[in-house]
């Protein structure tokens, strides 16, 4: 938006501001953030069950090419595995990658976990609710 | 022009006591005699008394850039891209002060304030006074709805020093110790950082003859003789400026009845009073 544009749409806000009374505010509501959209913890816990079940595939693939290039290249060079102990020491994982497989979950993971942290976090708490899904499941019967 | 910008409002969960008038004068009053730089501002409500009370009614009838604004989500807006919309808010009087008239969207910005966490709901004025107030007026007047609603509690929050005018009677007497319950509860409620203090409570349309006025200001002395102030004189000269667009402050000794001299006089030292503490706090 160009300073005009902005100073434009200002002044029609200020404008418009005139025009409002109180008999034609909508009702006030009550937001609960909980209530807005499906629970991410809750469907990942859902999502768990279905892996189990057979009813989804517990892998993740992508198609581009320029990123298969790279990892082939990586991959010839022996700078595949060390590219992915990088990763596992970033996040604190105690463990050494042996494959592309190993070199791209933690590649996956130190992205999400660079840009919102909490969502691994919240993975976690949904295996633990499926989980504790499952015992109650078995107690119930 | 002081380093900190003083803060009072008029507030009463009641109309019709000379909630406006008072503030009017108090604002010339300390125009005049204090040589303060002085904005009213009016949020009680969209007749616009204080407009009128100072010859502005036509001026105001159409505003440019209404005061609702600013409780609104678009107000950041608005401000970051006009540069003068301040300026086009404020009209100036002939007796010193400067005054922002109410508007039409004071009633529907209440509701929507309705709509917004109780966190964020409070500061909006305090806001525009410290970032739009403060560095052009020593003094800002408000000018209170008479009734607790989210722009009443608003200019509590911004202004925290609470003027009281009442007038003589039976149920005013009530109205005055509703009105400490009524601040105490503000000031507990911790959905907000409001804290208003009742700093001057002052009997207005006193009429010297009658035991009823003589009565009323001598039991405010009593009770609160803290924050008492000078009872304002019933004066016809009152109405007939106001319906003239003027304040007592405007008129020449010799044009004042003797009961205007006196209602003059006590808003003088109402206003001193009212300074006063003010710079004590």
């Amino acid at each position: 938006m160009t300073d005009d544009d902005g100073e434009a749409k200002a002044e029609e806000l200020l404008k418009g501001q005139q025009n409002k009374s109180r008999h034609e505010t909508p009702a006030a509501v009550e937001s609960d953030d909980a209530d807005d959209g499906p629970d991410l913890t809750e469907k990942i816990a859902d999502a768990y069950g279905e892996i189990e079940d057979g009813d989804r595939p517990e892998n993740i693939t992508l198609r581009d090419k320029h990123l298969a290039a790279l990892f082939a290249g990586l991959d010839a060079t022996d700078e595949m595995l060390e590219l992915g102990e990088q990763a596992a020491d970033e996040l604190e994982r105690d463990e050494t990658p042996k494959t592309r497989a190993d070199v791209c979950r933690l590649l996956l993971r130190y992205a999400i976990d660079d840009l919102e942290s909490d969502v691994l976090e919240r993975g976690a708490d949904g295996f633990k609710r499926h989980k504790q899904q499952e015992i109650e499941d078995v107690d119930s019967i | 022009m002081v380093d900190t910008i003083q803060r009072a409002c008029a507030y009463v969960p009641k109309g019709g006591v000379g909630k406006t008038t008072s503030t009017a004068h108090i604002a010339v009053a300390a125009s005049q005699d204090r040589d303060l730089d002085v904005l009213l501002i009016d949020l009680a409500g969209t007749q616009n008394d204080l407009a009128t009370h100072f010859g502005l009614g036509d001026e105001v009838d159409d505003l440019d850039a209404p005061i609702s604004a600013i409780f609104g989500e678009n107000w950041g807006f608005i401000r970051e891209n006009i540069d003068d919309v301040f300026d086009r808010m404020v009209f100036p009087t002939d007796e010193g002060p400067d005054l922002i008239p109410a508007d039409d969207g004071l009633g529907a910005e209440d509701n929507n304030l309705a709509n917004v966490p109780r966190e964020d709901r409070y500061d909006r004025l305090e806001s525009f006074i410290e970032d739009e107030v403060a560095p052009r007026y020593d003094l800002v007047l408000l000018d209170l709805p008479g009734k607790e609603d989210n722009i009443t509690i608003n200019g509590l929050f911004a202004a925290e020093n609470v003027v009281a005018p009442l007038k003589p009677g039976a149920f005013e007497r009530e109205q005055l110790e509703n009105l400490q319950a009524e601040l105490e509860a503000i000031r507990n409620d911790e959905d907000h950082d409001a804290r208003p203090r009742l700093q001057l409570v002052f009997a207005t349309m006193v009429e010297k003859t009658t035991n009823l006025s003589a009565e009323f200001t001598d039991s405010l002395e009593a009770e609160y003789p803290d924050i008492a102030g000078s009872p304002v004189a019933q004066s016809a000269n009152i109405a007939n400026e106001q319906a003239d667009g003027r304040t007592l402050f405007a008129l020449e000794d010799d044009d004042l009845y003797t009961t205007g001299e006196r209602a003059r006089e006590a808003y003088r030292s109402i206003t001193d009073d009212l300074l006063d503490r003010l710079e004590d706090r």
